[in-house]
């Protein structure tokens, strides 16, 4: 009897090798869970009717002999990602309809892979928020309590995993959006060095600090799909090589000034105490380090993200592709597709990335504040050249109710406040469950590591789940 | 904080139309928006701050798509299209 369970890609993969189960087993236990879960949940926005043709491919490829750690195995992929032939919309009306014309180099790996792509999930619309409640198309449910949100901006792919609809979930994460929903679901999710991973075919939000990444259940089975989707692209001029060999960790450093400085849930930092513990007992050495900007991260972040969203959005005017609202003149039809069919939250981000560029104000918010960025990415490089890994919770509360941040933008920016640095530094960081709170909703605990030394994390990360 | 007049100027940069009522809200949210992150005046009062410049990463300047080998697959995208080309309403 195989327990599909607690099956990992891992686990699975070596099942699938030796011949004990199919893809096409695999692929329609995982449709018959989506079918039986997605309805509450609102995880997906699509099951890709060809799913079980894509599990005979991988069959026949197994049979043929070939060894591919993702060949047959099921996943989704957040909303974003362009799969030629495939829907994509990035949650927004605007996009409603629009079928990919190219693939994303994500997409291509994936397929070369052999991996199943079962569907598509939901996300907060253009990956603009922390919680999916700017989807266009509603709400994703957490699947530890249907009152509270799955986290965002790739609330779908923590949700379908979190609920055992899938193996592992590619997300984009910009301020937080892999590893914050990740920590609110129970599962990991990684996001590496900036330029690891290909942005080209992702819809872009903010291009300086997108960055797309897996969600899996461990972290062997998120290095085995990092791996898979990391590579230099001709197709993405910022993508670059990094270090291929991890380093040994003995080193880790916790930012206290960070951690008292209020305004964080006592079970998470109960939680975060509990989990450094185990590690200074496990015999790593713990070092207090002091990161003197971090306390800029939101205000920079919600500067800088804005600006690069408003000059991103620009392209959705209802001419090349897309929906379209009619005017009576050209400009009109700018105006009224943009302003029916882009959501609240995007057209806030668009006009402060408006100001923030606008002549008089460019310097004094703009200019600073890709300056402050410079002083956030030193402050990281200096702690590095101390230790090898920086601890810190994921954030600072456990999943919130639907609808508790919905009327105070500044209070859903908050969420972002463990998490956006690491983009603006654009060093690797992955959220890892530590534990659950009195009511069993997921914690979540978040290792950083210096740029280009993702493996380094990624073993550290495993090395963390199998402490004793 | 930020005028109403101000909030219509940006609509206007940005294309997009907003109903009066969400004019309002917008006033308010944009103006806690931008007092919230004018949080980064109180930075870099003495630190001088060397920027790395950007390098470009250039490719081979050769031809790599026949001409016409996507137009059908991009015009289907387009919401109107006619004789090959994308259409839109008259610019002038």
């Amino acid at each position: 009897m195989i327990d599909f369970k607690n099956l990992t890609i891992k686990k699975a993969g070596e099942l699938l090798q030796k011949g004990e189960l199919t893809s096409v087993e695999l692929t329609t236990y995982f449709l018959k869970k989506i079918e039986q879960e997605n309805p509450k949940l609102n995880a997906l926005l699509e099951v890709f009717d060809d799913a079980v043709l894509q599990a005979q491919k991988a069959d026949e490829r197994i049979k043929k002999g070939e060894k591919n750690e993702l060949l047959g195995i099921p996943y989704v992929v957040k909303d974003n990602f362009l799969f030629k032939g495939r829907k994509a919309s990035s949650a927004s009306k605007v996009l409603e309809g629009y079928v990919a014309p190219y693939d994303s180099t994500v997409a291509t790996k994936l397929i070369e892979a052999g991996a199943v792509l079962l569907g598509r999930a939901n996300m907060d619309e253009f990956a603009m928020g922390a919680s999916t409640e700017s989807s266009a198309y509603g709400v994703v449910k957490n699947p530890f309590d249907s009152e509270r949100v799955a986290g965002g901006s790739s609330g779908g792919c923590a949700a379908a995993l979190g609920a055992g609809l899938c193996l592992f979930a590619i997300g984009s994460d910009t301020g937080g959006s892999i590893r914050q929903p990740a920590s609110f679901c129970g599962v990991v999710g990684y996001k590496g060095t900036y330029g690891a991973v290909s942005r080209h075919g992702v819809m872009a939000m903010a291009s300086s600090l997108d960055h797309m990444g897996p969600f899996a259940k461990n972290a062997e089975d998120a290095k085995i799909v990092f791996k898979c989707i990391a590579g230099v692209d001709t197709y993405d001029a910022t993508t670059i090589e990094i270090q291929q060999e991890a380093k040994t960790v003995r080193k880790i450093g916790v930012c206290q000034e960070l951690l008292s400085k209020g305004g964080i849930d006592e079970e998470v930092i109960r939680n975060f105490n509990e989990s450094i513990e185990k590690l200074k007992q496990n015999g790593f050495e713990i070092v207090d380090v002091t990161l003197p900007h971090i306390h800029y991260s939101i205000p920079v972040y919600y500067i800088i993200v804005p600006a690069e969203v408003s000059s991103n959005m620009a392209r959705y005017d209802g001419v090349k592709f897309g929906q379209k609202v009619e005017g009576d003149t050209l400009t009109a039809d700018y105006f009224k597709t943009r302003g029916a069919l882009i959501g609240k939250e995007v057209q806030r981000r668009i006009l402060i990335g408006t100001y923030v560029l606008s002549s008089g104000y460019y310097d004094s918010y703009y200019g600073k504040a890709t300056q402050i960025r410079e002083l956030i990415k030193q402050d990281f490089r200096n702690v590095f050249t101390q230790v090898d890994i920086i601890a810190m919770p994921s954030t600072a509360n456990p999943a919130f109710k639907i609808g508790e941040k919905t009327n105070d933008p500044i209070a859903m920016y908050l969420e972002d406040v463990f998490t956006s640095p690491a983009n603006l530094a654009q060093i690797p960081a992955i959220a890892v469950p530590s534990g659950k709170t009195s009511q069993l909703l997921p914690l979540s605990i978040q290792f950083l590591s210096a740029h280009t030394e993702d493996y380094t994390l990624l073993e550290f990360a495993d090395s963390f789940e199998k402490l004793s | 904080m930020i005028t109403k007049e101000e909030v219509k100027k940006l609509t206007t940069l940005a294309r997009l139309d907003v109903s009066p009522e969400s004019l309002d809200s917008l006033v308010e949210e944009l103006g806690a928006i931008i007092k919230y992150v004018g949080k980064i005046n109180s930075a870099l009062a003495e630190e001088v701050v060397q920027e790395p410049l950007p390098k470009n990463i250039l490719r081979q300047d050769i031809v790599v798509n026949q001409t016409g080998e996507y137009t059908s697959s991009l015009l289907a995208c387009a919401p109107a299209s006619e004789d090959g080309f994308v259409k839109v309403k008259k610019i002038m």
